[in-house]
């Protein structure tokens, strides 16, 4: 025998099995590209010398394991799709007169086309983008290096090596496959009679038991802290609800239609939702993964965007001023004026002027309010204490009068307030049994929000004296011990002058903050920190800016690989549906009534996992609005906003898919088959 | 009364590749009384399937006359075809034509579905038929739960429900052992004897000696025509092999 036959037979399947094979090496193809794109920025020497460069680096690093983990299960799945649809081939093969290792052997030449064409495709297009992709990557992240063509070696050995065992684990899976069967097995596979599934209660009611806690938690978790850890038991509630729910949540609900004989027996849903219930058994799976893959498109893109669309809301709430420079545990008033003196010669040494500045010296203790309750509770390892977690700032009268130009007056027990995130209504407080009555909310003061905090309900709170301040100091020490707060002293500026000159001082101002840190490092948490807003704002650019690029370019990837289920599903659904339909012509269904049947079954098919990834999302809107607040980024309007178009946009893609391969669809239904 | 009238029917197919014309039906006439059971005999390839199609309306004569209940097949515009098939027309295919996801009184109700009848009406209809076919018990079970005999009694419960003018039967005991294909011919013959005209397309002579009427097909042309008359079973299944054994063995002498 020609050694070149196995090769030739396996170029030659490829071929004619191409409606199946283009999409699939197409996708290997894109995904490769993705992948190298990705290995190729976490090696890029380019963006590691840049300032920030190191935050991406991490990101881009995250996004590689994601994109390998969902390679392997992609392949494997689309893969599977193919070996189903192939089967009969390969039992044909058989009964001709090939034996097993035969069609091992051509089964191997056919993994080596496929998977060299992918590698190879994949490689050239990621060479190509990949200048593209770092443009696109420096515009969002506001960097402004310039970059050769630059080639990565290790990304190419890292996407031949890494690809190149995905393949092998593929034809291993196939040969075993084929190894398990018989020829009669073989030739039948594709159409043995389904059974009719079961309806499996406790799986549906288990189903939307986990949807709802999934659900619930995503709504009830107001504490953004914990948020983040119960985001991860809500997902996968979700998921496994999800999954449950289309395998036989979907079955009990079509049952339930049959058993309505009114509804059931008209020619539109007699045909739909029998022909639904024999689909759901086989399908269910893929529907529940394009409804899991679409919602992660949506909760990853839509939070990206937000994040990035309000980059300026994060950096001003998180730096109101130019400057902040803070001394946490304020030893004597000696050492404060002279830090405070550093930092105003510093600023004249570089020729900045100081346009606005705000300075307190304040004690912010952590508190659990309900009402005019106030408590400080050390939390215990299971139960927090009773109210709403609350950050309590305060300060001397003498330092808000100073700083205010105010002569108010307040008596022992009297307090003023002003509210940043809270409630206005109560007269009075008791905190620990210590009451107060507050004299008066105050407004419009200018030590608000200037600690950056948008996560927990913050009132700034006026007391009479440091006495006073002292007293409620003691309290908190004791409660807390090692980890309560200590009276700090906040310097905020901002002020005019040149960029070169605020980098110049910036730095200037980071070597005396450190020198001075040194002198006092023996002294637990004590430390004088800085922050320059300009600095910063060039580090969350880079942040937001990489997880933007993260979030759209997984964000494709799972788009990518949704339309890919979506198409294999209309196709391979054809074949099956192609002979019912036959029948159904021939009992006397019209042409016409065959198109609207198939129609109105694939949308109620297509468009469910849509709706439900909808749902998904409107109920963790809640929660990933809670998440933001995490990344100081408080604004669920525009949120909302970002959401909104990110699902149009989605939307809208979803349904040029449908359309496309539904036409693939009525083809091959449409296809005479005889002839 | 003609419930079927064929004259003079041609059939010519052209291969894809333009080129070469077959002539699949040269000269087909006969006609069908009400209340006969007429089968149509002829060997692969004698043009059979390409008539039963033309009759089923699901293939167009190239010239020629079919008249089905006084109505030109020819003449039906699309969108009448798919209605008129329904009403007027039961099938029974060789290979059943039921669908794996509907059980076995779904099957049957599905071209009443289709023509818009309501629950009740069908369940009324289905009862009598489903009693003399003795597939009652089976209702609820699906294709792939029951035997080939009682999914062809399905497939014939499927061809009666609608009261169709006409049965065609596809070579309705290809795919059954003798015992099935035995007790279906005997239901064909009390479906008969209730009025019901049947058309029956096989190459079996047992199948076809059931019938009052056997034609025979050879190249595309109605050769020669038997009736039963008053002979048994077993007289008309005789004169059957006899004819059949003239056609393939020499032809036109027997005219």
């Amino acid at each position: 025998m020609n050694k070149f036959f196995y090769g030739k037979l396996a170029f030659g399947n490829l071929r004619k099995n191409g409606r199946l094979y283009l999409p699939y090496i197409l996708a290997a193809v894109g995904i490769g590209a993705m992948y190298y794109i990705m290995v190729a920025l976490t090696g890029d020497k380019g963006i590691e010398k840049m300032p920030g460069g190191g935050d991406l680096k991490m990101i881009m690093g995250l996004g590689c394991g994601v994109i390998m983990i969902f390679a392997v299960i992609f392949l494997f799945y689309t893969n599977s799709f193919l070996m189903k649809r192939r089967k009969k081939e390969f039992g044909l093969f058989h009964i001709l007169g090939m034996e097993k290792k035969h069609i091992g052997k051509m089964m191997f030449w056919e993994t080596c086309m496929v998977g060299s064409l992918s590698i190879a495709g994949g490689l050239a297009g990621g060479i190509l983008l990949y200048k593209l992709v770092v443009l696109a990557l420096l515009r969002i992240t506001g960097l402004d290096v310039p970059f050769g063509f630059t080639v990565s070696g290790a990304g190419i050995a890292n996407v031949a090596v890494c690809f190149a065992i995905v393949f092998a684990m593929t034809l291993v899976y196939n040969l075993f496959q084929v190894r398990k069967a018989n020829a009669i097995e073989l030739l039948h596979s594709a159409n043995h009679g389904e059974k009719e599934p079961r309806t499996r209660w406790i799986l549906a009611l288990l189903g939307v038991a986990a949807l709802g806690i999934g659900y619930w938690i995503a709504i009830v978790t107001e504490d953004p802290v914990s948020t983040l850890l119960l985001f991860f038991v809500a997902v996968l509630l979700v998921v496994f609800g999800t999954y449950f729910l289309f395998t036989a949540g979907s079955i009990a609900v079509l049952k339930i239609m049959r058993k309505n004989t009114k509804y059931f027996y008209r020619t539109k849903h007699f045909i739909s939702v029998s022909g639904m219930i024999y689909r759901m058994k086989q399908n269910a799976v893929g529907l529940a993964n394009i409804c899991i893959l679409s919602t992660m498109v949506l909760v990853m893109v839509s939070g990206t965007v937000a994040l990035y669309a309000g980059v300026e809301d994060i950096i001003n709430n998180r730096y109101p001023k130019d400057f902040a420079l803070t001394e946490y545990g304020v030893r004597s008033e000696e050492e404060k004026e002279a830090l405070k003196g550093m930092f105003l010669q510093s600023l004249e040494e570089n020729g900045l002027a100081v346009e606005d500045s705000v300075e307190y010296t304040s004690l912010a203790v952590t508190v659990w309010k309900s009402k005019e309750v106030l408590r400080i509770e050390k939390p215990g390892a299971m139960a927090t204490p009773e109210g709403e977690i609350s950050i309590l700032e305060m300060i001397t009268l003498d330092e808000y009068n100073r700083q205010e130009n105010q002569q108010r007056e307040l008596a022992e027990d009297e307090i003023f307030v002003s509210v940043r995130q809270g409630d206005e209504n109560e007269q009075a407080y008791s905190i620990n049994g210590r009451n107060f009555r507050i004299k008066e909310y105050l407004k419009d003061f200018d030590m608000e929000g200037l600690d950056g905090n948008v996560i927990y309900d913050g009132y700034f709170v006026v007391v009479k004296d440091i006495q006073v301040l002292e007293e409620l100091n003691e309290m908190q020490r004791e409660i807390y011990g090692s980890s309560a707060s200590s009276r700090d002293y906040h310097m905020y500026a901002d002020v005019s002058g040149t960029d070169e000159q605020l980098k110049n001082c910036a730095v200037r101002l980071e070597e005396l903050v450190d020198g001075y840190n040194q002198g006092r490092a023996e002294e637990e948490h004590l430390a004088v920190r800085l922050a320059v807003k300009e600095e910063q704002r060039e580090g969350f650019m880079i942040f937001c800016g990489g997880f933007l690029f993260l979030g759209i370019f997984l964000g494709f990837v799972f788009l990518m690989a949704t339309v890919l289920i979506i198409y294999y599903k209309q196709i391979s659904e054809g074949y099956e549906d192609k002979e019912r339909f036959e029948i159904m012509q021939k009992v006397g269904m019209s042409p016409r009534e065959v198109k609207a049947a198939i129609h109105s079954q694939i949308l109620k098919v297509f468009f469910l996992p849509l709706v439900m990834a909808c749902v998904h999302l409107t109920m963790a809107f809640p929660m990933m609005n809670r998440l933001l607040l995490l990344f100081n980024m408080k604004n669920p309007g525009l949120f909302a906003a970002c959401t909104v178009s990110v699902v149009g946009i989605f939307a809208v893609i979803y349904g040029i898919v449908f359309g496309i391969t539904a036409r693939a669809y009525y083809r091959i239904v449409g296809e005479k088959s005889r002839g | 009364m003609a419930i079927l009238e064929v004259n003079n029917v041609k059939k010519i197919y052209t291969t894809r590749f333009g080129g070469n014309q077959v002539q699949a039906l040269t000269d087909v006439s006969f006609s069908v009384e009400k209340g006969e059971y007429v089968a149509i005999m002829g060997e692969s390839g004698s043009g059979k399937t390409t008539l039963l199609n033309i009759l089923a309306a699901l293939d167009k004569a190239t010239s020629g006359l079919v008249m089905l209940n006084g109505k030109n097949l020819s003449a039906l515009r699309d969108s009448e075809v798919s209605a008129f098939r329904r009403e007027n027309l039961g099938f029974v295919f060789q290979d059943f034509n039921l669908l794996d996801n509907f059980n076995i009184q779904d099957n049957i109700f599905l071209p009443l579905v289709l023509a818009g009848k309501n629950y009740n009406e069908m369940r009324v209809r289905l009862m009598p038929i489903a009693e003399k076919l003795g597939i009652k018990a089976i209702l609820g079970k699906y294709p792939y739960e029951v035997s080939g005999g009682q999914k062809q009694r399905a497939a014939v419960a499927r061809a009666l429900i609608t009261n169709p003018q006409l049965i065609l039967a596809d070579e309705p005991t290809g795919a059954l052992d003798s015992k099935a294909a035995e007790s279906l011919l005997s239901q064909f013959q009390e479906i008969n004897g209730a009025g019901q005209t049947i058309l029956m397309v096989t190459h079996s002579t047992q199948a076809a000696s059931r019938a009052k009427r056997v034609l025979f097909i050879k190249d595309g042309q109605v050769f020669h025509q038997i009736y039963k008359g008053s002979s048994t079973n077993e007289e008309m299944y005789q004169k059957i092999s006899d004819t059949l054994t003239v056609i393939t063995t020499g032809g036109g002498k027997h005219e």
